[in-house]
């Protein structure tokens, strides 16, 4: 059987898949904190002596670049700017957000929106709620009323590579690797909005249609040169 | 390839939902003490396909992996509870709380309520209550005789009698939560208190982080139509683009239809 055939069925299964994450990234658009998807394909090693349709490798990496900051003037949204994640901690372990969308308990821990408590450098720091403004630093201490309450944790990871993403989008430390110390700034009243353009997207988008659509018709071409043969 | 088709379509119905918030809080500019609300969003499920790492069928490792995710949901709204502009009315009865804070109203049920509106007016029994006729529970009672009334910015009510001499006619208290933002809109712009908003501290208005009351005014609705109609604006073309990769999805999957003939 011709190996072409195989390859395009390949070439399309590829495309197919850069469509979805495509699709994925648009859809988060408007999600605070999202980092966009990329879809990465190669040829595999020593690729002459694999079966056809192993000979493209295709994967996904999270893109880290920072996303606009969009200013709320919420006392306890928390944006940062650079590399750099806010640990909290969740029922199933400890996870890195970007999302600073942050609020107060009755009892004054600082929690996500779904109610996990944010970790802080050393023991946490409780905020009175009716205390009066609450100032959060560049470097994430927390001020009430002149009084330091402490540090929020932020951490950031030696390589990309390092992070994996739960079923859940949520980031988590890989086993084995460890925290570095972050530079990231911490903004006060902000929410980093996604880093997803939806421009770029589109164009990738037909990008990938194109050439999935080019993929289809060689695999028409060469199915109907079959054909003409076997009259 | 289905599952794009549906990862684009979460997208559209985030989207619409999104434009859905944001007519009701341009609806309600005019609204005095309304608080706008804002949706989140979080990415559904991510599929792994494979693990970075793992070696691949062809004896190769791989260190990126393959995941794809599923598209976006609702994670939540929230009321911005941030300041609207005070706008001077002159009525002796319009109150605004400047600062953090809300007035506490009594249903017909005894159940309480929490408003930021200050439109008050008196009912038969000289009693202050809102436009729908629940009653202020501070329990301020203006006499019949009363020729004027003058609230101070901690929330004292002083009625003006006949012979030209203030009395006291009770206090009007402001009431914080720990995380307002928690608290669930009721509509008619009542709010209740929630486990996320924790309960009611009941304050002298001005103290201890309470608002302070201004009478002959009220709070405006604290939307802005401009930032709106930015909102709505990207909502529709993150709409669109939704719509296009749906229709990318089906292309394709046309074109595979064309191909077993």
């Amino acid at each position: 059987m011709n190996i072409g055939l195989y390859r395009t069925v390949a070439a399309m299964r590829t495309n197919q898949q850069r469509v979805e994450v495509i699709s994925s990234n648009i859809a988060n658009a408007e999600t605070l904190g999202f980092k966009r998807m990329l879809h990465v394909a190669h040829g595999s090693r020593n690729w002459a002596q694999h079966p056809s349709h192993e000979q493209v490798v295709t994967g996904t990496t999270l893109d880290l670049q920072q996303g606009i900051l969009m200013h709320t003037s919420q006392e306890f949204d928390l944006a940062l700017e650079g590399d750099g994640f806010f640990l909290v901690e969740s029922p199933d372990g400890e996870v890195m957000t970007r999302r600073g969308m942050f609020s107060l308990s009755a009892e004054g821990v600082l929690t996500t929106t779904d109610g996990n408590p944010v970790l802080w450098d050393g023991s946490r720091g409780r905020i009175d709620p009716g205390n009066g403004r609450v100032l959060v630093s560049g470097s994430g201490e927390v001020v009430q009323n002149g009084q330091a309450v402490g540090r929020l944790r932020i951490v950031a990871v030696e390589s990309d590579a390092d992070i994996e993403v739960d079923p859940n989008g949520r980031y988590r430390l890989r086993e084995g690797k460890e925290y570095i110390d972050s530079d990231a700034m911490v903004q006060q009243g902000a929410l980093e909005r996604a880093n997803v353009q939806t421009v770029d997207e589109l164009v990738e988008l037909i990008a990938a249609q194109r050439s999935f659509e080019m993929a289809s018709q060689t695999f028409r071409l060469i199915s109907e040169s079959y054909q003409r043969l076997h009259r | 390839m289905i599952r794009s088709l549906y990862t684009a379509a979460s997208g559209m119905k985030a989207q619409q939902l999104q434009v859905d918030t944001i007519a009701n809080n341009i609806a309600n500019v005019n609204t005095a003490g309304f608080k706008k609300s804002q949706l989140s969003f979080r990415s559904l499920l991510y599929q792994t396909y494979r693990e970075p790492g793992l070696p691949l069928a062809n004896n190769q490792n791989d260190v990126t992996g393959l995941q794809i995710g599923s598209g976006t949901e609702v994670s939540g709204s929230r009321k911005l509870m941030s300041q609207g502009l005070l706008e001077l009315t002159g009525n002796t009865l319009d109150l605004a709380i400047e600062g953090p804070g809300f007035f506490q109203i009594s249903l017909p049920s005894g159940e309480n309520r929490y408003t930021r509106n200050g439109a008050f007016r008196q009912d038969a029994e000289g009693r202050l209550v809102t436009a729908e006729g629940y009653r202020l529970t501070d329990g301020v009672a203006i006499p019949p005789d009363s020729l004027g009334i003058s609230i101070s910015s901690q929330g004292e009510v002083f009625s003006l009698g006949p012979n030209n001499t203030l009395a006291p006619a009770g206090s009007i208290r402001v009431h914080t939560f720990a995380n307002p933002t928690g608290m669930k809109a009721m509509g008619g712009n009542y709010y209740a208190p929630t486990a996320a908003s924790g309960l009611a501290e009941t304050r002298l208005a001005g103290e201890q982080g309470a608002g302070e009351i201004k009478q002959g005014y009220l709070e405006r609705s604290n939307v802005e139509t401009v930032d709106e109609l930015v909102q709505l604006i990207v909502a529709q073309r993150n709409y669109e683009v939704n719509s296009r990769a749906i229709r990318v999805s089906d292309e394709m999957l046309a074109q595979v239809t064309q191909l077993v003939q």
